[in-house]
């Protein structure tokens, strides 16, 4: 029998499982990681166009990365075209390039997927669509897979989201981009299910009578939120409703950065100088903070530094910028994070060259950092309820997947809608994919 | 910096979640503990800077990155095509004797060969019968840089390093600064240390003196600053000092006196800071800084030991300064050849008339009061004892 097979390409996690019809197992693709049944969706891309993912790319990109030497040199990047009413004039463009960078860390790579904005990146000589660094992404995959499987992987389902975007064109486009990623990572065909389903496939194993279920799978991405009729014995599965949003780990992520972690760089006492301020709020965006790294912003910091504006947190700054630890603290953001769905208090702490950060920081602080985001699940979940026609008592239980659904304030809020008795816990980062191996 | 409104939040989730208090002690004191750490060692690293030790430390790294900075600038065509090109760092102490013709020759010593009172080494007779009555010698080590400043006030820098290794005092190997047409190399002096310093003081030889601050001395190396600008026409750069502000310069002059000036209070500009007789000129330009004793050396190898608080600093620049000599050994001609802060682990190295070089232990030169030579000095030099003694732990 042909063994079927399903990626959970997740936005900060993903994995493969695989299944023969009578068991499902999720293979060890990141030997490396503490959980080696997740790869962390990360790409690494060198200089010389070797590609890495998972716990390698960290290990890889740390290795070559920080504390590392740079030296910016002006290249021409390209031109531009001045039209006016009676002018008409072309202009160089140029751009300080740091020559001796090794290689580019990509994350959160199926954000990207679904942003109208992001299209693709150059990374050294080369121009990537989001596309190709998925392909790339999902080929290592399937090669790892297939290197365990000894036999070559066909057909593979994927998950998405129930809604990559409230647009539907771009929701459209965004499965598109996917589809095509995966056939150009060697899949001959590619099937797709939506995530929350594939969480009730695998719920649905255990049961051993009828429910009607809502599945809560709260990923790195986005919530998505199914409610669906599970275990009968035609395996008729009906769905009442879907629903979802936008709010997922990344964001508490950059609310942690943005209230919490912003005055360790500087934030309040640089108000009076706009491009400072400008600095150190692009530390709160994963994908601007790369981009700062110019002689330009180096020489603004220094020039504070020298005047003696928070000359400590300024160091910090460029540190943070100029030391590539910019992956190393938003880590450190995400462990910290994690560690407070078990704990009341966390340190979020980074001590590197001229940097020595350390927060303390408390679920309840984090609770009243992400209060707008509880607020708008909360909205979603009563909303995807009501759109179902059914009544809270008639769901049976509510199963809650995905890293954040482990946050405490969520399942406190399942609990108080729903009773405490009625929310189950799936395992949060491999009934997706597990579900979809079964489909 | 904890904020009253964190602490604030921290209480009130010890309120909501009483178990959260005893995280939020244990991380307290997780974070106290390395910080307690890290200042000990700060206070460790403070008291070693303020003890010196540090700063020695850093002294030698710093000649050793600069040591190696040179070598790639040579290696990446800094220098002119036909440079020499660097030999590896040698174990020992580099001499070096130099011409107002320009000509540097470079012998390293091993340390082995520094016995107190003892020959060093000496020039053949033809060699020395080769070499101008005006030869100077300087004791450093291979990580130096050496400023050669030229009497129309041009200057050049050169490592140590780059100059070519005698195996004998033989001119026919001497390297060559390369003076300009009528132009004489005035004074030759090691730089690499200079980042340490406040500043570099150049003095002439009639007694005219001016201060250039360490960011300026770039600027006045290569607009030829340093050296031009003396009173009259005929003088020109007899020595060179780095010091730091709050320090004493001193100034020993070949007719037996002594002065010594604040460095806060030396000029900018050229200025004569020494009332000399008009057969007089400046032999020595030292800073005391640190240095428990004075040597004051005559031609005739006398050594005069004064304790360092035995020097006065004058208010102005109108002294004629202390005497050494009574006017009786004055008339008689006796003459000094130099003087120098010393301490007793430090070393003297004296060029004599028949061309032998002698090395003697400050201690004991204070001690008999003399250099134990039949023959008068031409020139002499010091050398730290710390290198000496570093290099014979390396060995």
């Amino acid at each position: 029998m042909t063994l079927k097979v399903g990626i959970d390409f997740g936005t900060s996690n993903s994995g493969v499982a695989v299944s023969d019809g009578q068991q499902v197992r999720m293979l060890p693709i990141d030997p490396k990681n503490v959980s080696p049944e997740v790869a962390k969706t990360i790409l690494y891309i060198t200089r010389d166009h070797q590609y890495s993912i998972g716990q390698e790319a960290v290990e890889t990109y740390y290795r070559h990365n920080v504390n590392r030497l740079r030296r910016f040199a002006r290249k021409w990047v390209g031109e531009v075209e001045y039209r006016g009413a009676d002018m008409y004039y072309v202009t160089d463009l140029y751009a300080y390039v740091d020559e001796l960078q090794p290689g580019r860390l990509l994350q959160f790579l199926k954000t990207a997927l679904r942003s109208n904005s992001f299209e693709g990146t150059q990374v050294f000589d080369r121009y990537y669509t989001i596309g190709d660094l998925i392909a790339i992404y999902l080929r290592l995959l399937r090669e790892r897979a297939e290197a365990i499987l000894h036999e070559p992987i066909q057909h593979v389902t994927l998950g998405r989201p129930i809604k990559f975007s409230e647009n539907p064109t771009l929701d459209q486009r965004s499965q598109e981009i996917l589809h095509q990623a995966a056939e150009q990572a060697g899949f001959k065909s590619v099937d797709f299910e939506y995530e929350p389903v594939a969480a009730a496939l695998y719920y649905e194993l255990g049961l051993t009578q009828p429910q009607t279920a809502l599945i809560f799978d709260f990923g790195g991405g986005t919530l998505d939120l199914t409610l669906m009729r599970l275990g009968e014995r035609d395996h008729h599965r009906q769905i009442f409703a879907n629903g979802g949003i936008d709010v997922a780990g990344s964001d508490f992520d950059r609310a942690i950065i943005r209230k919490r972690m912003l005055t360790h760089f500087g934030k309040g006492q640089v108000e009076q100088n706009l491009d400072l301020k400008e600095l150190v709020e692009a530390v709160s965006d994963w994908m601007a903070l790369p981009e700062l790294s110019v002689p330009k912003a180096r020489t603004r910091i220094h020039q504070a530094i020298e005047a003696g504006v928070a000359p400590a947190r300024l160091k910090s700054l460029e540190s943070l910028i100029f030391n590539d630890l910019a992956f190393s603290f938003y880590r450190a953001v995400e462990e910290a994070k994690i560690t407070l769905s078990d704990q009341g208090a966390a340190v979020i702490g980074l001590q590197e060259k001229d940097m020595d950060l350390w927060e303390l920081y408390t679920r309840y602080q984090f609770e009243q950092d992400i209060s707008d985001y509880r607020q708008r699940v909360e909205e979603v979940i009563l909303a995807t309820v009501q759109a179902s026609g059914l009544d809270f008592s008639q769901i049976d239980t509510v199963v809650k997947t995905g890293g954040s659904s482990n946050i405490p304030c969520f399942s406190n809020l399942l609990s108080d809608l729903f009773g405490a008795e009625k929310v189950k816990a799936s395992n949060s980062f491999s009934s997706v994919t597990a579900g979809l191996a079964l489909r | 910096m904890v904020t009253p409104t964190q602490l604030e939040e921290w209480l009130r989730e010890v309120e909501e979640r009483p178990l959260s208090g005893v995280v939020i002690v244990r991380l307290v004191i997780q974070r106290l503990k390395t910080l307690t750490e890290r200042n000990e060692e700060l206070l460790s690293e403070n008291i070693q800077l303020r003890s010196g030790n540090r700063v020695e430390e850093y002294e030698k790294r710093i000649a050793n990155l600069e040591y190696q900075l040179n070598l790639l600038r040579r290696q990446f065509g800094d220098l002119p095509a036909g440079s020499t090109l660097p030999t590896p760092p040698q174990v020992g102490i580099n001499l070096l004797f130099y011409t107002p013709t320009g000509k540097v020759l470079r012998m390293v010593m091993p340390t082995e060969a520094f016995v107190s009172g003892e020959k060093l080494i000496n020039f053949s007779a033809e060699s020395w019968q080769a070499t101008p009555k005006t030869v100077r010698i300087l004791a450093v080590t291979d990580q130096e840089e050496i400023l050669f400043v030229f009497n129309t006030g041009r200057a050049t820098t050169l490592a140590v390093s780059v100059i070519p290794i005698s195996a004998s005092p033989d001119w026919t190997n001497a390297y060559s600064v390369d003076p300009h047409a009528s132009e004489d190399l005035a004074v030759a002096y090691p730089v690499a240390r200079m980042t340490l310093f406040d500043s570099c003081v150049q003095v002439s030889g009639r007694g005219c003196a001016k201060k250039m601050m360490r960011s300026a001395f770039e600027s006045h190396l290569s607009k030829s600053f340093i050296g031009a600008g003396v009173k009259q026409a005929q003088d020109k750069t007899a020595c060179l000092t780095l010091c730091n502000a709050g320090e004493s310069l001193a100034l020993a002059t070949r007719e037996g006196y002594l002065l010594a000036l604040p460095v806060n209070s030396l000029p900018y500009t050229i200025e004569e800071v020494i009332k000399l007789s008009s057969t007089d000129y400046i032999v020595s330009a030292f800073s005391p800084a640190k240095k428990t004793s004075l040597a004051i050396i005559t031609q005739q190898g006398k050594v005069v030991h004064r304790e360092m608080g035995w020097l006065e600093t004058a208010a102005s620049f109108k002294s004629h300064g202390q005497a050494i000599l009574s006017p009786a050994r004055r008339e008689a001609g006796t003459r000094l050849v130099g003087a120098a802060a010393l301490e007793d682990k430090d070393w003297l190295i004296a060029l004599h008339q028949d061309g032998i070089i002698t090395a003697h232990r400050a201690a004991d030169l204070f001690a008999s009061g003399a250099i134990p030579h039949a023959a008068d000095l031409v020139d002499v030099t010091t050398l730290d004892g710390k290198l000496l003694s570093t290099t014979r732990q390396e060995v």
